[in-house]
């Protein structure tokens, strides 16, 4: 009895209370699409009581922000940092460059 | 330059050399519609930004059928059973206390960030890189590669949880050393 009165109920506890693994997919749609209303009280109920999820949700903002603010500065040709091409590399681009010139 | 903002993107040197080669193809063969109305390397920089895209979705569609557990696994992130859907211990978030974007000048956080990438298969590389490094809004990415809505925020919440995971274990770890 007690086992049919759960199986009925369960659905709805977990639509009330959904899981973490629930929670973060809603987590990282917000940073691409609007979420409903009722998505976006999920998510801050669950927030509010599990740190792990709200630690989540910054963690993701902070990243997009670093990939933000590192890529403007890569576009604005301020980095410096990181790999050239091998004189190698020129070498055969200018070679490629050379063959398709009429 | 056209190298670095390639090599960002695709974090594959000999892919990153065939597309700077290929923009610079490109832009020998659409000389003659090039009208000046824009400085040479914002020219060069838009037909890169095309190839990479090209670059992606042809990734993509050799991949499309290949079997896809990776887009849908999470065992990896939450557990099962009693505690089903609850982050797993070795895989739950840490408290990032010391502020991350303090570091981002002087620390290499693009270089972790660029080995994570290299983790990630080619469905979840591709729309991580549109969304977050190229910025596209998710409808263009969606067309770009062929794929509905929900696919793409089943794959970039797949690659989140990776990359995110993977960033904590190598990055933050190396800054609070």
């Amino acid at each position: 009895m007690l086992k049919s009165v759960l199986k009925i109920i369960k659905p709805v506890i977990d639509m009330l209370t959904p899981s973490c693994e629930i929670i973060t997919q809603k987590i990282s749609k917000s940073m691409d699409a609007p979420l409903t209303l009722w998505e976006k009280m999920q998510v801050r109920v669950h927030i509010s009581a599990c740190k792990l999820c709200a630690w989540y949700r910054l963690q993701l903002l902070a990243i997009r922000r670093m990939i933000t603010q590192k890529m403007n500065q890569l576009d604005e040709n301020q980095v410096t940092e990181g790999a050239q091409l091998s004189p190698e590399a020129r070498q055969r681009i200018k070679d490629r460059l050379n063959r398709e010139t009429p | 330059m056209l190298y670095r903002y390639a090599l960002w993107r695709v974090s594959d040197e000999t892919v990153a050399e065939d597309l700077v080669q290929d923009t610079f193809l490109s832009a020998l063969r659409a000389l003659s519609d090039y009208q000046g109305e824009s400085a040479i390397r914002t020219w060069l920089v838009s037909i890169l930004k095309r190839k990479i895209i090209d670059h992606y979705r042809h990734k993509s569609r050799i991949n499309a059928h290949e079997p896809d557990h990776d887009f849908h696994e999470t065992a990896d992130f939450f557990a099962e059973g009693a505690m089903k859907g609850r982050w797993r211990p070795d895989a739950a978030p840490r408290d990032w206390r010391k502020n991350p974007e303090a570091e981002i000048e002087t620390e290499g956080f693009m270089q972790v960030l660029h080995a994570c990438m290299k983790k990630l298969s080619d469905g979840l590389a591709a729309v991580f890189t549109l969304r977050e490094l190229e910025q596209m809004e998710t409808e263009s990415i969606c067309k770009e590669l062929d794929i509905t809505a929900s696919n793409l925020w089943v794959r970039l919440h797949r690659a989140r949880l990776q990359l995110r995971k993977c960033l904590e274990r190598n990055w933050l770890a190396r800054e609070n050393t």
